[in-house]
């Protein structure tokens, strides 16, 4: 091939680059017009009877394209449900917009524009959503032992802030640091102690001051012990995000690995996350999921369904961020990640005008144009909060720091960013806001039932020809994107239980941007025994004033006969509202829990050496760092007592090689299934205490098996089933938890909640 | 609407025995004639008491007491003389003779009590209603009974309480003589009256060779201007063409009067040299036209120095409010429409998107005292091509109160067009009085034309224990303000058409709000004008309003028949190619639709059933079209009409756009003439229906078809216009988004394979 002289000879592959561009943009061009198409045609005027056969025909073929999406051509499948029930949406959007927004009072007018304006929010951020998981990415898992024997490996410096944990807590995450498989010379492990700075050493309150001297000679010893390196600063400033920069001030590792206190790696977290530094010099983030070894509060409390169904971050993690990583948008999450100092060095550290800390300073280095990488596999194994209040403290944070971002730092507008970062930035951050339309949802039906204002202006036809094909196609929407890693109705929930707390948290950010503060997540507590939360009495009102709405909606198809078919729909959506309250309340009896390390279930086989040449083999049931149960089989139970002293040996594949660790019967039951030993571990040695760290912790296998044994989808009846009989649990465990308040108080004995202060930390954001 | 009949009672009454008094007044007739001076016109008639009836039937008068009036209309251009009123009823023969009687007033004047003989269940009674208690306007008419079935104390709602009148047999025998005095414009309106002597005949009267646009023009707007002086009576219009330069006019109709139209170098001949001088533009004058027999008639002047001057004129004459003109002429010196594209319909129908309050629509402040059954009544006229959004309300915001005192039983119901929509029990014991109650009704309750709202008040005392004990109820109060509100809310125009039934209530799609419209009436020959004219009038009236875009066209050669077109002609001058796509024709030869060959068992157009029976219709439809049309065939034949006349309105085949073309035919312009007389007649028009209708004499069935393919009509916007289209043809907006879905999904999954491509070569 000739060129022109003194130029280039352009290449072939440079060529078909370009072809593909050329047909990239083309396509670019048709779908633009072809989204602009759908949008037309939804808004063209329709009567019902015309509106109907349309709506049921679309539904149709997108229930059918669902089916497919999980065969052949599941990727065009995907496509097709996601358009045909965007068009739905978008008609019913039409509809409203164009005939239902026109009240008789202006009091009804501004709850009609409230209540449309909420479900604009809800569409914007379904279809910001859908953009998001249109083709979720998951990358090939790489390994340092892939690479060439003579790659040089960068100096990784793992930064573990605290600032009130246990230290029995961070001890096992230290070990777990130090235990990750990568060369000892390039791998420094820091503790970031910010409970003992100068500044609360030298408290006026002798009572801080002494628990900061208390809690430095402690963790001093203790990293004096495991060889980590203890670091303190003189002053609390900026809390987390000052802690680390500080740190990242006096550290030199190429890559850094942050860990929150309750974060434990397995072996193979560093092995899993550096290839991808290695592999692309732009990289600044390798993030893994926040993989929980504890149920959160409104699982424990009321669905106890940690074993058998998706956690509620799973969402987030299995789905959403493999989304944003297609986009290039996955973000830093504040912990099991490492990141590249050299990025971090140009933006300052982590940034600090919000206190999401951690997305912000994502944000600022796509901004730059550097590149994230999400591994999905769960590499660390972190505690949920034990707590309705920690819980809440916790989302209401992350709710006012996405929301400072958003004021802030405008991500929809800021430079630098690709299409997909900002459309993902967007997701992230607007699902935040649901307090307003989750709020706005639930006094709807209060303003009709109660105050009689009209909210929603139609008829009965026209809600089943309109709103009703938009339920189903959201519904269908969420199964395709969602429906192995979040069940119907869940979310619901949660956002009921949250949306109070965190619609005062993110007013309060709207009204000044810059003014909250960061509040710590107190984490690791333990609970003698079952007690109402403080949070409790919102709920009742919110419960009361539902239940009031179906006299009000009574007396409305008595009195006003005219209109008993809008009223049945509204006193229906008030029921769904009220039965999703009704599961709150049965969120606030916190449950006790006497273990402030839980214990996760597994599925080892191992070997219980008795002495005496008794050894039997033995299945392992659950394992923490600091005990396990196990299951022996054709065992003779005669000469088994408390406290003998056995060894229990289990080959740990993340280890390779065979866990040995000595161990103390503490309990024992004898079932159908075998005996049942309850074994604490001798952990007096360091290399027990190393090897029960592994054996409970080190496997990345074990979380992922568990991970994908709970993920499965379930129908909506199933859900519906499944909500209808937690009803009756809310109701029952009041009255267990009223009537024993009673009793207690006839007896003269204290009931208030026995809590344990364990941990508080500050968590990262989703 | 009977003057040959009230003549032909007349002539009866005469031979009957009231011969003096004829001969009386042809004595003096004569003698007045002789003498030279005009002498006031009698006028004898009976007229039977069921014409006076809202409903026809007898009226029933149930219960211890119960009253119910009639209202009889009497013209002022005439007085009374003498009136009877013949009754035959029948009661109850469990009542008591002697406690049980039958009250007659006038205008709240005992005049009888007829006592109730259960032994004589069946009788007649001979009422004389005194002619100074007649007054000009409505005149209330009232029978009241008193009745019991036991010497003591009875439940005053026994079923064996009652008495029947029979207003068919019932009959008002009557004598006016016509207000001898000299007429003025303000007179015109008492002259066409609908009351008892007012003209229900008159004749139009032009030059031959009048300029075009005073037949074209000016004729229909006086036709409609006197046959809205009718309100509701039929006003039979005859045309005559005078001969140019005659000096004379010819005699007027009996019982009737002469408008005589044409510009003043046409009427020069005919008009006197005082009445000339005054014409400087459109004019108006009246006088009274001397006759050789029959007394005085009257002679209405519609005239001016050019063709548009009369048709000015003959404008004036239908805007004009006649109180306002106690004058025998009047000149038109100017005026202003600030609104033209409004047509006076727009003034007296409801608005979208507007509020009135009750006053305004005619509704003065109702007051309702004592126990028993009241009524108040709220009409609203709606426009033709009233098309609202299905989710759309219309607010009714009540001023109402009622006093303390109610007893169990106490209610208001509210119906619209006898819908019941909205019931409230009036139980709080102090009373009550709300300001804006609200009742929501859903637009679609109201229908095009005019809709009533009753307001029906059940008002009753507590109930007291004990024999013989009773609270009387003459405490109970109830009121609805004129200050209370109706909110309309907005709504789009659009009709389906072709529909008799919507001709019949609201002269659609001729008449209409919109200012800018031009109907032609187009008739064979000169010989149909009257009749056009007549029917002209007919519409005016269901409609309210005059449009006054009408132009009369004689001929139908040229583009005369394209537009909304009303024409009336003989069978056998109708162009063939009307009726080319249509299932019947009634030209030369007639095309029957016959039931045989057509299943007509159509449920109509609109959803007005259940839900799931709509779905199912969408479903199996795709949309508002109804049920698909089932057998349909047609028989072309000769024969002619016969003594029947036509009505078929259809899509004008003449027109690009959406147009309605009426016709009007019968075998010849005889019968067409007379046919006409019976459509306009209530017997007949009531029962216009469908797109086809055939009738014979006013007493014979009027056969009812819908036979043709309906089209959408009206002022409608393109956005309307867009909803209308694709209401009705659904499946075109789904084929338009599942390929704009596929052009997107082909798009995005190439778009997503190069970026995961790229991702995945870490680009």
């Amino acid at each position: 091939m000739s060129g022109e002289p003194g130029k280039p000879v352009p290449s072939a592959s440079t060529g078909a680059t370009r072809v593909a561009g050329m047909n990239e943009q083309l396509c670019s061009y048709f779908m633009a017009c072809g989204l602009l198409f759908v949008v037309a045609v939804s808004f063209v005027p329709l009567d019902f009877v015309a509106q109907l056969p349309v709506a049921i025909a679309l539904l149709a073929i997108a229930w059918f394209a669902r089916l497919a999406a999980e065969g052949r051509h599941a990727e065009v499948f995907r496509l097709v449900v996601l358009i045909v029930c965007g068009a739905i949406t978008l008609r019913y959007l039409a509809w409203r917009a164009s005939s239902t927004l026109h009240a008789s009072d202006w009091l009804s007018m501004v709850a009609v524009l409230l209540l449309f304006a909420a479900e604009i929010y809800a569409a914007a951020v379904h279809f910001l959503g859908m953009v998001v998981n249109v083709a979720p990415y998951r990358r090939p898992l790489l390994s340092l032992r892939d690479l060439p024997e003579d790659t040089p490996l960068p100096s990784v410096d793992v930064l573990v802030p605290s600032y009130n944990e246990d230290p029995a807590l961070l001890e096992v995450t230290l070990r777990a640091a130090l235990l990750m498989r990568y060369p000892r010379h390039l791998l420094r492990v820091y503790l970031l102690d910010d409970g003992a700075t100068e500044q609360k050493l030298n408290s006026a309150d002798p009572t801080v001051a002494r628990a900061a001297r208390i809690r430095r000679a402690a963790l001093k010893a203790l990293c004096a012990r495991l060889g980590v390196v203890y670091m303190t600063r003189p002053r609390n400033e900026r809390a987390k995000a000052g802690n680390l920069n500080h740190a990242l001030g006096r550290t030199d590792g190429d890559l850094v690995a942050v860990l929150d206190a309750d974060h434990v790696p397995t072996v193979d977290f560093l092995d899993r996350t550096v290839p991808w530094m290695l592999r692309h010099d732009d990289v600044f983030l390798v993030q893994t999921p926040h993989f929980m070894v504890n149920p959160d509060p409104i699982d424990r409390n009321l669905l106890d369904g940690f074993r058998r169904m998706p956690s509620e971050n799973d969402m987030f993690y299995r789905t959403i961020q493999r989304g944003l990583d297609f986009w290039g948008a996955s973000f830093f999450c504040g912990s099991a990640a490492i990141l590249r100092r050299r990025h971090l060095d140009e933006v300052g550290g982590l940034a600090g005008d919000t206190i999401t800390e951690d997305a912000e300073t994502a944000f600022e280095l796509h901004r730059r144009g550097y590149r994230s990488v999400y591994v999905d596999l769960p590499l660390v194994a972190g505690l949920a909060p034990e707590t309705l209040t920690s819980f809440v403290t916790q989302r209401t944070r992350w709710a006012q720091g996405m929301t400072q971002i958003l004021l802030l730092k405008r991500p929809f507008f800021a430079a630098g960013l690709s299409f997909g970062q900002r459309i993902g930035y967007m997701s992230s951050i607007l699902f935040w806001l649901f307090p307003f339309s989750r709020l706005i949802f639930v006094a709807a039906p209060l303003a009709f039932l109660i105050f009689g204002l009209q909210v929603y202006n139609a008829s009965v036809p026209q809600i089943l020809a309109y709103a009703l094909p938009h339920v189903l196609a959201t519904y269908i929407v969420s199964n395709l994107l969602f429906g192995r890693t979040r069940w119907p109705l869940i979310s619901e929930l949660y956002e009921i239980v949250q949306c109070l707390f965190s619609f005062v948290a993110v007013c309060r950010v709207l009204v000044n941007p810059r003014k909250p503060s960061f509040l710590v997540t107190p984490k690791g507590a333990t609970m003698e025994d079952d007690f109402l939360s403080p949070l409790a009495m919102p709920f009742y009102v919110l419960f009361a004033l539902t239940g009031l709405a179906f006299l009000g909606g009574a007396y409305r198809l008595v009195e006003y006969p005219l209109v008993r078919g809008i009223t049945t729909i509204v006193i229906l959506w008030n029921l769904f509202n009220f039965l999703t309250v009704l599961a709150a309340l049965g969120v606030l009896i916190e449950r006790r829990q006497r273990r402030n390390v839980p214990r996760m279930p597994v599925l080892e086989e191992g070997s219980a050496s008795l002495g005496e040449g008794r050894t039997f083999a033995c299945s392992i049931d659950d394992v923490s760092a600091r005990g396990a149960r196990i299951t022996v089989k054709g065992i003779d139970a005669s000469g088994l007592a408390v406290g003998l002293r056995f060894s229990l040996a289990s080959f740990s594949q993340a280890a390779e090689r065979t866990l040995r660790l000595p161990a103390i019967v503490r309990k024992l039951e004898a079932t159908a299934a075998g005996l049942i030993i309850g074994a604490e571990f001798d952990l007096s040695d360091p290399r027990h205490a190393d090897d029960a760290v592994t054996l409970a912790y080190g496997d990345s296998a074990r979380w992922l098996f568990f991970q994908q044994r709970r993920s499965r989808p379930i129908s909506f009846g199933t859900a519906l089933r499944m909500m209808l009989n937690l009803m009756v649990k809310p109701v029952k465990m009041h009255v267990e938890w009223f009537g024993r308040r009673r009793r207690a108080r006839s007896v003269a004995q204290p009931v208030a909640p026995q809590i344990v202060p364990g941990s508080a930390h500050a968590d990262p954001a989703p | 609407m009977n003057n040959n009949k009230i003549l032909a009672d007349v002539l009866l009454a005469r031979l009957r025995g009231r011969v003096s008094r004829a001969i009386g007044g042809l004595i003096l007739l004569f003698a007045a004639l002789a003498a030279g001076t005009s002498v006031a016109a009698v006028d004898e008639a009976s007229v039977r008491l069921s014409q006076f009836a809202a409903k026809p039937g007898p009226l029933m008068l149930q219960g211890a007491a119960a009253e119910r009036d009639l209202y009889i209309p009497l013209s002022p251009a005439v007085d009374m003389r003498e009136a009877t009123v013949e009754l035959k009823f029948s009661n109850s023969i469990a009542l008591v003779s002697g406690r049980s009687t039958l009250a007659v007033r006038l205008n709240d004047l005992t005049l009888a009590q007829i006592p109730l003989d259960p032994k004589q269940p069946v009788g007649t009674a001979r009422v004389r209603l005194p002619a100074e208690r007649w007054k000009p306007g409505y005149n209330k008419l009232s029978f009241a009974v008193v009745q019991h079935v036991l010497d003591r104390c009875e439940s005053p709602g026994l079923a064996e309480l009652w008495t029947e009148l029979d207003l068919h047999g019932s009959q008002l025998h009557y004598r006016v003589e016509d207000r001898d005095r000299a007429l003025l414009l303000k007179d015109v309106g008492a002259l066409f009256s609908p009351g008892i002597g007012g003209l229900a005949q008159v004749r139009l009267l032009t030059v031959e060779g009048a300029a075009a646009p005073v037949i074209s023009r000016a004729l229909p707007r006086v036709a409609q201007a006197l046959a809205l002086r009718r309100q509701f009576a039929p006003l039979t219009i005859e045309h005559a063409s005078v001969p140019a330069g005659a000096a004379q006019l010819p005699e007027s109709p009996a019982q009737g009067a002469q408008v005589l139209v044409g510009t003043v170098d046409e009427l020069r001949p005919l008009l006197p040299a005082a009445m000339l001088s005054d014409i400087k533009g459109p004019h108006l004058a009246i006088e009274r036209q001397a006759r050789a027999a029959a007394g005085p008639a009257s002679l209405l002047v519609v005239t001016g120095n050019s063709a548009d001057e009369v048709a000015s004129a003959a404008s004036l004459l239908a805007v004009m409010d006649d109180a306002l003109n106690p004058v025998p002429r009047v000149t038109q010196l100017g005026g202003e429409r600030r609104t033209p594209g409004l047509a006076q319909l727009s003034g007296r129908v409801l608005g979208a998107d507007r509020r009135y309050t009750f006053a305004t629509l005619g509704f003065a402040d109702a007051a309702f005292r004592g126990a028993g059954a009241h009524t108040a009544r709220l009409n609203l006229q709606v426009p033709a091509d009233y098309y609202p959004e299905e989710s759309a309300e219309v607010e009714l915001l009540v001023d109402l109160a009622y006093g303390a005192g109610m007893g169990p039983g106490s209610v208001m119901n509210v119906t619209v067009n006898d819908r019941f929509v909205h019931g409230r029990p009036l139980e709080d014991k102090n009373g009550v009085a709300y300001r804006d109650y609200r009742i929501v009704l859903p637009a679609r309750a109201l229908v095009p034309g005019v809709n009533t709202v009753r307001f029906d008040f059940s008002l009753r005392p507590e109930v007291a224990s004990g024999e013989c004990v009773s609270v009387d109820g003459d405490h109970l109060v109830a009121q609805i303000g004129g200050s209370s509100r109706i909110v309309m809310p907005p709504f789009a125009s659009a009709a389906l058409q072709p529909d008799l039934g919507l001709l019949r209530t609201t002269g659609y799609p001729y008449f209409s709000t919109d200012g800018k419209l031009e109907p032609r009436l187009v008739v064979s020959s000169a010989a149909e004008v009257g009749s056009a004219l007549t029917l002209l009038g007919k519409l005016a009236q269901v409609a309210g309003a005059p449009q006054e875009g009408w132009t009369l066209q004689v001929g139908m050669d040229g583009d005369k028949l394209a537009g909304r077109v009303l024409l009336l002609a003989p069978a056998a001058q109708l162009p063939d190619d009307l009726f080319a796509s249509w299932s019947a024709a009634l030209g030369r030869s007639v095309s029957w639709p016959y039931q045989a060959l057509n299943d007509m068992r159509d449920e109509g157009r609109a959803a007005t059933h259940g839900f799931f029976s709509v779905l199912m219709d969408a479903l199996l439809q795709g949309g508002a079209r109804g049920q698909a049309p089932g057998m349909r065939g047609r028989v072309q034949q000769d024969g002619g009409l016969g003594d029947l006349g036509g009505i078929a309105a259809l899509r004008n085949p003449r027109s690009a756009d959406a147009a309605t073309l009426t016709v009007i035919a019968a075998a010849d312009a005889d019968r067409l003439a007379a046919r006409v007389q019976d459509l306009v007649r209530p017997e007949v028009w009531s029962r216009l229906g469908g797109d086809l209708a055939v009738w014979g004499g006013v007493d014979d069935a009027v056969t009812t078809l819908r036979v043709a393919e309906p089209f959408t009509a009206g002022e409608q916007g393109r956005w309307t216009q867009l909803r209308l289209y694709l209401t009705a043809n659904p499946w075109y907006v789904l084929l338009a988004l599942l390929a704009a879905v596929v052009l997107v999904v082909v798009s995005a999954r190439v778009l997503l394979r190069g970026r995961r491509g790229r991702i995945e070569r870490g680009e």
